[in-house]
């Protein structure tokens, strides 16, 4: 009989996952390699444009619908043939040979994701919420797979993530390492660092030298210290921690001034901009995940000024009420849609078109399209009826995504809806779920290997969900 | 026959020799069963061969020679009963010298036996890992394929098996060619790989099956139970590490059948035993283990534990304080662990003051204990600490936990009160059985009945169900919601009993009543489940169903309540419970020392449910007591607390610890005295400002008085605008919103006229003129953080939820499982222990707070306070030249200080505890 020793799996189950595979790259939760096929992506960068957009006033107009619930934005011409958008997408529909349009977008089942939390959680983790366990977001799952390869960063960043959506993202049962990282405020703050990943004022590297060394010369007295494993993996933590916190490339990556100021205004000198300008930034220095789930703040800045968006404290897309206004979204008697500004404004549609197509033509121009997955996501669409309140209510029947870069055919749309974009009219239409499946086949990971929660129970990744075809 | 008699004869003359000697008389062999009779072709009877030694039974099963008289009744492979014809003829076993003769009978041989669908199919599609959730039996199948979980719904598979897949899973006409024998013998691809050979005993029971017309009748009988043997544990060591199992199934028929070929056998670790397709267990090597048995929803585990000789191991006697120790070493000494030595007075001074009262103790109590000298000092802290009110309120925080106890949940002063209550069964240490039949039985308003708040936090009938089961019965019955337990007994009918406990129980504005009616459904059938803990269903519809279950769940005989509650005190202070995870109870999941475990939960029956007494206990043995310093016969040991655990602090430990080496915060002892000087305070406001309360009032009433009357409408809108603001609890109420909902309420009372208001109208109004006071409004929030010690995360009523205290694990308290709090390190921890804002706060304050020490003394005070001991002198003076350096000339001494706590800070010995 052999005698006992620390299988790679208990070795695991004491909770060492985040940092073996932080520190290793590797795949450290299912115990062989996952990656199959050839994987088409390196990396994924998910846009989340939270709130529910409108898809009828920007990737899928409706010229023909009744003129009372019409979109008043034009639809143009874009860059690919007999492919149309509204002209709040102006910008972007140069790009449209990068893209494809997937135009039926489906919650199959009405109810489960039709509010925003639940909905941005059916987006973080790629699964309806209410199961009997609540599956962890989408970058986790790969975090926990396949690691990352630059080590002096986190593995998945969320940036900045509001406060609203806090809950929404989640590591669920994978070990707590896994969880994303977020960053918070605004590159477009010029005072803004990340929290935690660049020293704290008045530490400069020398004093944080400094205080390591002293801490090591009094660390003599403890003598059981390297026996324990937690303690070996939270001193090894602390090391890659102290890397991070004084490699010029973690700052640098985060450091939004070293882009040139060409580049900077190209993306938008508001909040969005910087935001996708960051988002490609930590794209280019190897972070495997980046999702940015950005909202104009009420009190923002513009240019590297601050700047306020007076009413505008809420300003996701959910657009219940007056979503044609050129300011903000309160009006009398108004109800759930109050805090927004209308969707062809600056801070709504406006950031958002010269951002995306800033963020598209600089990806393409750098390379990274060749094997970065680029999502344009958000939980579902607005009614094609105008209510009331001169605005639009959630949709759950058919809403758009857009996808580029790593394989994904350029100049392609794919499904169609009715007359007023209120249902799917083609033989295909797509879950959130096959969203997520997608993202999963195009990194090479292997569906077919269940995840285990701590009780032991295989959880199986986008189990309801196949792959989107034409994307590959 | 004649043969027959020629056996005898060996067997007689043996017996004679053995009388004439007058050696022991020699037993016959133990063979179980003594007499087997078959009842048809396909039938078989597995024997269990047993021999007896000074240190237990053993398995003899495979050694044993077996002789059957008439070969053409029955053959014998490896100890299994074979028929191979009608008639009666003898089986004689022999093993180590010793024989047992069994008798046999076939009967029915040649009558036909078709393979019963439930019983025999759906059992072998479980056995080959067909209908395992990780396969068919996932909730969407696999392959368009789809099975109910370990066949808990034959209905489910029987369409799927016959209906589906354009009925070509099973072929009748031609059954070789089904392809649910095509695919898992690999003949056609099959994703889930090989999963059946010809030569199998599964594959004649699916091909027979076909062949006999796939039948998917469902017969009323039910499976009653199943019956293992060996019925008892059993201890595997070198040369005799293998153990033959037989496994009876009774039916409700009256029937019973041989089914070891058939059932399913699962190791809870594979390295210390493996088991094979027919029940042979064989150890592989130190440890101990559970195989479990299943058949169709019935579930028996056996547990074993594995000696190895361990080279050089000798047992040293060492020191027992207590029935823990003796236990405790029992098992060591079985498996050969050789216990640490017991830990220093700074260690354990340390450990035992975070596992009871969650803080570190303040640096004169260290002091005073370290120079104390009486032999006894270890006990005597222990009762101390067990006093304290940082005991009471830890403690409660932890339970708090479990019971989701947040002021999201329960508003305007609930989740105080309801965690003020639990604190109060600490520090009165209610007995724990009274204290858990108060909370499940609990009706009222939740402002004045705190316990009934559990079911506030918990608002739905399954919650209740999952939650209750699992705090107290440290059971996880969620699974059974969906399909029958995976790993125990638990089916979905035992779910929906539970769950029409909480069937009746309903809640309005805040109270909590029994609503006199609602009914739990068995989602399959509809059938209206009885209450568990109640024998009859027709209870009148007022009677309070929780009462049944509480005094089933807190009978003395209660096979989970005791156990749980002393294991999770075991875990608390040990950092691994007995049973591990400790809300995961069944039997494939067994104690790592059951006897311990068994002891401990008497003791906590016998004292009337003391958690004190258990506490103690477990704090005064030398197990508790044992060094974190682990020896070469001792550091693999993971389970059978031979050493003590290093464990990172948790959130709530961490950040006071930091406070208290940082002297930012002081001593609870301060508290009580500051309190007094408050309330001083605030009686002499209330003096003050109640000599302007006449005149206040008067100009108020003038106002109303010349303001236009409301009308109907506005005095709704009013109201409605009231309950709307109310109904935001009260910690994320916004100033403006605060300040709103004050002048409506003002509005509203002064609206009725002087002569028609009540006292509680007065009550208010006087109420609402103090609270316009900012000054006093400020003393009371004063006094309320103190009081309820909201600067402390160990002693708080509920989490404060900060970016530091998630990041190191505080649970959000959306479950009741302890597993919600995440103790393993991470990378943000360690960024945040480096570099994050609450360190450097903190330790930017520490300089303040250490002005009047000087250096040496701040080395010593932060060494005593961090670590609860005195530094080295090579600690001290390597300290000491840090904060004098003159060369790190470009900082000041404050600088050096705030270096010096932030590296105390950071080191492994404050970070663990150990």
């Amino acid at each position: 009989m052999k005698s006992l020793s620390i299988t790679r799996r208990n070795f695991i189950g004491i909770g060492l996952g985040g940092a073996l595979s932080a520190l290793t790259g590797r795949d450290a939760f299912a115990g062989e390699p996952v990656v199959r096929g050839k994987a088409q992506a390196k990396r994924v960068l998910v846009i989340f444009e939270q709130g529910g957009l409108s898809h009828i006033d920007t990737f899928d107009p409706k010229p023909d619908a009744p003129l009372e619930h019409r979109s008043p934005f034009k639809t143009i011409k874009t860059s690919a043939d007999g492919i149309y958008f509204t002209e709040l997408l102006s910008k972007t529909a140069k790009y449209a040979h990068k893209l494809t349009v997937v135009r039926c977008m489906i919650q199959p089942t009405p109810g489960i994701g039709n509010s925003h939390p639940k909905g941005s959680q059916y987006i973080f983790s790629g699964e309806a919420p209410g199961g009997p366990i609540e599956m962890p977001d989408i970058s986790s799952v790969i975090a926990s797979k396949i690691g990352t390869s630059a080590l002096y960063l986190p593995s998945n960043i969320l940036l900045p993530g509001t406060s609203e959506q806090a809950y929404n993202s989640t590591v669920g049962f994978l070990p707590p390492g896994y969880t994303v990282f977020k960053t918070g405020g605004s590159p477009a703050d010029p005072r803004w660092t990340v929290p935690n990943l660049s020293l704290a004022t008045g530490i400069d590297e020398r004093r944080f030298k400094d205080r390591r060394d002293l801490l090591s010369s009094l660390n003599i007295g403890y003598v059981n210290a390297g026996q324990s494993r937690d303690v070996q993996a939270m001193s090894s933590l602390m090391n890659q921690a102290s890397d991070m916190l004084t490699n010029p490339l973690t700052r640098k990556s985060f450091d939004i001034h070293t882009e040139p100021d060409g580049v900077r205004e190209k993306y938008g000198m508001g909040h969005r901009g910087q935001c996708y300008l960051l988002a490609r930034k930590l794209i280019e220095s190897g972070v495997r995940f980046v999702t940015v789930d950005v909202r104009e703040p009420e009190h923002s800045f513009r240019d590297g000024m601050a700047t306020t968006f007076a009413g505008g404290n809420n300003m996701n897309w959910d657009h219940h009420d007056a979503i044609y206004s050129t300011s903000h979204t309160n009006i009398p008697n108004g109800g759930a849609g109050a805090g927004r500004y209308g969707i062809g404004t600056w801070p709504m549609m406006g950031s958002t078109d010269q951002a995306f197509s800033a963020l598209l033509e600089d990806m393409d121009q750098r390379g990274l399209l060749a094997d970065t997955l680029v999502c344009f996501v958000t939980e579902f669409g607005r009614t094609p009826k105008i209510n009331e309140r001169q605005g639009r209510d959630h949709w759950t029947n058919a809403f758009s995504f857009a996808f580029a870069g790593a394989g994904v055919p350029g100049g392609q749309v794919v499904g169609s809806t009715d007359r007023d974009g209120g249902y799917i009219t083609s033989s295909m239409a797509y879950t959130i779920e096959d969203y997520a499946a997608t993202i999963y086949e195009k990194l090479g990971i292997d569906r077919s290997k269940p995840l285990s929660t701590p009780s032991g129970r295989p959880m199986y990744i986008a189990a309801k969900g196949k792959p989107i075809p034409e994307l590959f | 026959m004649r043969f027959c008699h020629f056996i005898w004869g060996i067997v007689t003359l043996t017996l004679c020799q053995g009388m004439l000697e007058a050696a022991p008389v020699a037993k016959p062999l133990n063979v179980s069963p003594r007499e087997i009779k078959l009842d048809s072709q396909r039938s078989y009877r597995q024997l269990v061969v047993t021999g007896e030694s000074p240190q237990g039974p053993y398995d003899l099963t495979r050694n044993a020679t077996y002789r059957v008289d008439n070969p053409k009744v029955a053959t014998v492979k490896d100890g299994r009963i074979i028929p191979t014809g009608d008639g009666a003829t003898i089986v004689e076993v022999s093993a180590e010298g010793k024989t047992a003769k069994i008798p046999v009978t076939v009967a029915n041989f040649k009558k036909p036996d078709p393979v019963r669908f439930k019983f025999e199919t759906l059992a072998t599609l479980t056995k080959q890992g067909c209908a395992t959730g990780s396969c068919h039996g996932s909730p969407h199948g696999k392959g368009g394929f789809s099975l109910s979980l370990f066949g808990y719904d034959p209905n489910i598979d029987r369409i799927s098996l016959t209906r589906d897949g354009f009925n070509r899973r099973v072929n009748v006409m031609d059954p070789a060619e089904s392809l649910m024998l095509k695919k898992p013998l690999l003949e056609i691809p099959h994703v889930g790989g090989k999963r059946l050979r010809k030569t199998d005993a599964s594959y004649k029971i699916l091909k027979q099956w076909i062949y006999d017309g796939a039948s998917v009748d469902l017969p009323k009988v039910e499976c009653t139970k199943i019956v293992l043997t060996p019925g008892e544990n059993r201890v595997l060591q070198e040369p005799r590490i293998k153990q033959q199992l037989s496994v009876l199934a009774y039916y409700s028929d009256g029937s019973v059948r041989d089914i070891t070929a058939i059932a399913t056998y699962d190791t809870s670790s594979a390295n210390v035993v493996a088991v094979d397709m027919d029940g042979l267990v064989t150890g592989r090597s130190r440890g101990q283990a559970a195989i479990s048995v299943r058949y169709l929803d019935k579930l028996q585990s056996l547990h074993f534990t594995v000696v190895e000789n361990v080279p050089g191991f000798v047992w040293k006697s060492p020191a027992e304080n207590n029935a823990v120790d003796t236990l405790v070493n029992a098992k060591l000494k079985q498996l050969q662990y050789l216990p640490s030595e017991t830990c220093r007075d700074e260690e354990f001074l340390r450990r035992v003051s975070l596992d009871l009262t969650g803080m570190l103790p303040s640096p004169e109590n260290t002091r005073q204990f370290l120079q104390d000298r009486s032999p006894n000092k270890r006990a005597r802290l222990v009762d101390y600490l067990l006093e304290t009110e940082e005991y009471a309120r830890f403690q409660a925080m932890k339970l708090g936990d479990l019971m989701r106890i947040t002021p999201g949940r329960l508003r305007d002063g609930r989740a105080e009160g309801f965690a003020n209550w639990i604190v109060d069964s600490f520090r009165k240490n209610r007995p724990y059985d009274a204290f858990v039949r108060d909370i499940l039985t609990a009706t009222g308003d939740t402002t004045e009945t705190p316990a009934a708040n559990y079911f506030l936090a918990i608002p739905s009938m399954e919650e209740r169900t999952e939650m209750t089961s699992q705090i107290f019965m440290g059971t996880r019955v969620e699974c059974a919601k969906c399909h029958n337990h995976p790993f125990e007994n638990w089916t979905q009918r035992d779910y929906y009993s539970i769950a029409a406990v909480f069937a009746r129980i309903g809640e309005n504005r805040g109270e909590i009543k029994l609503a006199g009616q609602g009914e739990s459904l068995l989602p399959t059938t509809k059938e209206v489940m009885a209450p568990w803990g109640a024998k009859d269903i027709r209870q009148p519809v007022t009677a309070d169903r929780r009462i049944g279950f509480s005094q089933w769940l807190t009978n003395p005989a209660n096979p989970y309540f005791a156990r749980v509650a002393v294991n999770r005190m075991w875990a608390a202070l040990m950092g691994r419970g007995i049973v591990e995870p400790v809300d995961d109870f069944r039997s494939s999941n067994p104690p790592s020392n059951d006897p311990l475990l068994n002891m401990l939960a008497n003791e906590f029956v016998k004292s009337g449910y003391d958690r004190k007494r258990i506490l103690r206990l477990i704090c005064n043995s030398q197990t508790y007591q044992r060094s974190s310093k682990t020896n070469r016969f001792n550091q693999t040991d993971d389970s059978l607390f031979s050493h003590a655990r290093v464990r990172l602090l948790t959130a709530e430990q961490i950040q006071d610890a930091i406070g208290v080496a940082t002297r930012v915060l002081g001593p609870p002892s301060t508290l009580n005295p500051e309190l007094e000087r408050i309330q001083k305070e605030i009686d002499a406001r209330i003096a003050s400002r109640d000599a302007n309360y006449a005149g206040w009032l008067a100009e108020k009433e003038k106002a109303i008085s010349s303001a236009k009357p409301k009308s109907q409408e506005e005095r709704t809108k009013l109201t409605e605008r009231i309950t709307e603001l109310s109904n935001i609890p009260t910690v994320q109420r916004s100033p403006k919103d605060a300040a709103e909902l004050h002048d409506l309420l003002e509005q509203e009372v002064l609206s009725i006229p002087a002569g028609k208001r009540t006292e509680r109208h007065r009550k208010t109004l006087y109420n609402l003129y103090l609270n316009g006071d900012a000054d006093y409004v400020s003393l009371v929030k004063k006094q309320d953080g103190l009081a309820n010690r909201m600067q402390y995360a160990t002693q708080r009523p509920y989490p404060e939820e900060s970016r530091f205290t998630s990041t190191f694990g505080q649970p959000a308290r959306q479950t009741a499982c302890t597993c919600e709090r995440q103790n393993a390190p991470t990378l943000l921890q360690a960024l945040e222990l480096l570099n994050g804002g609450t360190v450097s706060k903190m330790t930017q304050d520490a300089v303040s707070r250490y002005a009047t020490f000087d250096d040496k003394r701040m080395v010593e005070e932060l060494y005593l306070s961090g670590f609860c001991r005195f530094p080295t002198s090579q600690e001290s003076s390597a300290a000491l030249s840090y904060l004098q350096s003159a060369e790190a000339s470009v900082k000041g001494s404050s600088e050096r200080r705030i270096d010096l706590a932030w590296s105390i800070i950071n080191s492994p010995e404050f970070l663990f505890q150990h």
